[in-house]
């Protein structure tokens, strides 16, 4: 299985989250926008500065910055993109 | 019979306006998260019982991570309602359903509200409510807020549920509330369209090439109508208020009042009202409206997602941009919206420095000095297009010294870093009629009925300044005199600095107070055009640089006394409210100082040269 952090996916790729690796605080804030293991996401679109990324998850778009996406390590899924 | 109901839900799945609805009160709304950052109570009847309403802000759990979030879990776990009706977004339900999953572990009396149905069906999204209600155990409704036959069949399942006994809790053990939640959706919720339109308009909002000139474009246009629109309203409320001060004037005379009296009422109050109201009204009339249709489509959280990086840099987050945003109406509005700012030393900086975001005070005497000075030289088309961009300069001017202050500032300050995670809704259609009346009645009345009830003391002290004579000078004169040294470093003269002074507790009022002084008339003047205020400024050695100078210290300079009381009590400190009077006052007084003595030295080198 290839992991991946979650700032390496390309937008329109689709990947589970496998793990959540920040402090409990942020982990909690996350979980409660739909960022738990097994969660399907896909990045959407990136900030013109891009430190910032948009990505669909559960039903909405949510956006996180990168220092926080690398530390969510994802597995990548074969499905359709965009 | 009296009932209390607790409407709870995520941010913006539209609590406030089936609240709006059921109770015909205005609580602001709008496209984006956050929106409420105070819980409001109204009332309702039906079928001759009274219902009450607490409407919270919008909380994605009750484990609290930002004080207007704080403010819905106590309500939610202290407040013993009568019924507690969770309202879901229908386009987004897993995250309406954990908190629904959270509030139900605490408290029994629950019921599920699925929002913004039209949107859903719009959307290909499929909800069996059957279902859910099997799973969820309590019971469930799905309307569209806009719809008032919806909004009656909400009426009669509240009074209904009420009558209910709820002593079956539903029980979920096992797994997280969220992984229940996105487990039920699993199997209640269908889906068939993409959300490839969506990301279309995101993709160019967004972009690296054309993300911020669209923002900057879209500024520059509101901004552009708004100076472009105010300016023959305004002349024609100035004639409206000379012609009621005609029959004012001889109705005091009808009933005999003292003279004294009589000047005061017409020449402090009545002008001082009459010119706030004449200024204000017709930018707030323009520029509101454009701002909540854009707030109303879901543009604002796009700004926060754009400028993020750069609050990055300064030490905070791009949620200031939607503080700031709502600071450009009422400074003190935008203080109270820092509550969706979770760190504290972000809150506190973003708070001290919304200042340097021009409101509505603020912006009419940016919009008429730019329109005299910048734009003046020009004609037609040409004058309020280059009036605009200056304003629009100003207020990068401000954005650009926002993030320096707020960077020194988050420096010093010890407290942790915000967790920054913004939802982004889906772009909606907005009624354009409804969000009109709405921004017309609960902003720029609201607003206006502020600024009219402060006026009225100002009047009257701007009154007494200029009629109480001490030898043969006036107050205000020997006032004027006394700081006018100093005024002069700035760049400016004593009338124009007293007058920041005596605007205190209103911005609107620092023009009307300038053109007194200048005419020391002992009254403000009734009517007096662009033409005329160019001539009257000129002929007290105003230069364009002056005009500058009073522009840079109006952006920059302490808030007003409404904001301040507001800092006060959103910090709970006599300190940052200090600071909040201080750091502007510095900031604006040395770019004044430095913008001053580069027009010296440009004007001797020029001399020099020559």
């Amino acid at each position: 299985m290839n992991f991946f952090s979650l700032n390496n996916l390309e937008c329109g790729e689709f990947a589970y989250i496998y793990s959540i690796n920040t402090t409990t605080e942020i982990k909690k804030r996350l979980e409660e926008f739909g960022f738990f293991p097994e969660s399907l996401i896909s990045p959407a679109f990136r900030s013109p500065f891009r430190c910032l990324t948009a990505y669909r998850i559960i039903d909405s778009l949510v956006a996180i910055r990168d220092d926080i996406a690398e530390k969510i390590i994802v597995i990548k899924s074969a499905e359709v993109k965009y | 019979m009296d009932h209390s109901i607790i409407f709870a839900g995520n941010p913006n799945v539209g609590k406030s306006t089936i609240f709006n609805a059921l109770t015909g009160l205005n609580q602001h709304t709008g496209n984006w998260s956050g929106k409420t950052v105070d819980s409001a109570s109204g009332t309702y009847l039906f079928n001759e019982d009274i219902y009450r309403i607490y409407d919270l802000p919008g909380t994605y759990s009750l484990n609290s991570d930002s004080p207007e979030e704080e403010i819905s879990r106590q309500i939610i776990t202290a407040y013993n309602a009568d019924l507690t009706v969770v309202i879901a977004d229908a386009t987004c339900l897993v995250k309406g359903i954990n908190l629904l999953l959270s509030i139900l572990k605490i408290n029994k009396r629950v019921v599920l509200c699925i929002n913004l149905a039209d949107e859903a069906k719009r959307n290909g999204i499929k909800i069996d409510i059957d279902l859910l209600e099997k799973h969820l155990k309590i019971p469930i409704i799905s309307i569209s807020a806009k719809r008032k036959k919806d909004i009656l069949s909400f009426k009669t399942f509240i009074e209904k549920q009420l009558r209910n006994d709820f002593d079956h809790r539903p029980f979920f053990e096992g797994k997280s509330t969220m992984k229940t939640a996105t487990d039920i959706c699993g199997l209640c919720v269908t889906r068939k369209s993409s959300r490839a339109s969506a990301c279309i308009y995101d993709k160019i909002l967004t972009s690296r090439r054309y993300g911020i000139p669209i923002m900057l474009c879209f500024l520059c246009a509101v901004l552009w109508v708004t100076v472009s629109g105010a300016n023959y309203p305004s002349q024609l409320l100035f004639d409206m208020f000379s012609h009621i001060k005609i029959y004012l004037d001889k109705f005091l005379d009808y009933i005999y009042i003292n003279q004294t009296i009589k000047s005061i009422l017409i020449d402090g109050i009545y002008h001082t009202t009459s010119w706030v109201v004449s200024v204000m009204l017709p930018p707030m009339l323009i520029f509101f409206p454009l701002f909540t249709l854009l707030e109303d489509i879901g543009f604002l959280p796009r700004i926060a997602f754009n400028l993020d990086k750069c609050f990055k840099c300064a030490g905070t987050c791009g949620k200031q941009a939607l503080t700031m945003c709502m600071g450009l109406g009422c400074n003190a509005v935008g203080v109270t919206g820092c509550r969706i700012i979770s760190s504290e030393k972000e809150r506190i900086a973003a708070m001290i420095t919304n200042c340097f975001m021009p409101c509505n005070g603020r912006f009419s005497m940016l919009i008429t000095l730019s329109a005299i000075f910048i734009g003046g030289a020009f004609t037609g088309m040409a004058n309020s297009f280059l009036a605009a961009l200056f304003v629009l300069l100003l207020i990068i001017l401000g954005i650009l010294t926002t993030f320096m202050v707020t960077k020194i500032i988050t420096k010093l300050l010890k407290y942790n870093n915000t967790n920054f995670i913004l939802e982004l809704p889906s772009y909606r259609r907005p009624q354009i009629l409804k969000t009109i009346f709405r921004s017309i009645y609960d902003r720029t009345l609201v607003i206006l009925k502020r600024a009219v009830l402060v006026s009225i003391p100002a009047g009257v002290i701007i009154w007494v300044m200029a009629n109480i004579y001490i030898g043969s000078t006036s107050a205000f004169n020997i006032c004027a005199d006394f700081l006018d040294p100093f005024a002069r470093i700035l760049g400016l003269d004593g009338v124009i600095l007293l007058a920041f002074v005596l605007a205190l507790p209103a911005n609107e009022i620092v023009l009307p107070i300038i053109i007194m002084g200048y005419l020391s008339s002992g009254q403000m003047t009734d009517n007096i055009s662009l033409t005329e205020l160019h001539t009257l400024f000129v002929a007290n050695n105003w230069t364009i640089v002056t005009a500058i100078n009073v522009m840079l210290f109006s952006l920059l300079h302490f808030p007003c006394a409404t904001t301040l009381l507001t800092i006060k009590s959103e910090s709970k400190s006599w300190f940052w409210t200090f600071m909040a009077f201080a750091i502007p006052t510095a900031v604006a007084t040395i770019t004044c100082i430095s913008v001053n003595l580069c027009s010296i030295l440009v004007e001797n080198l020029y001399i020099l040269f020559k």
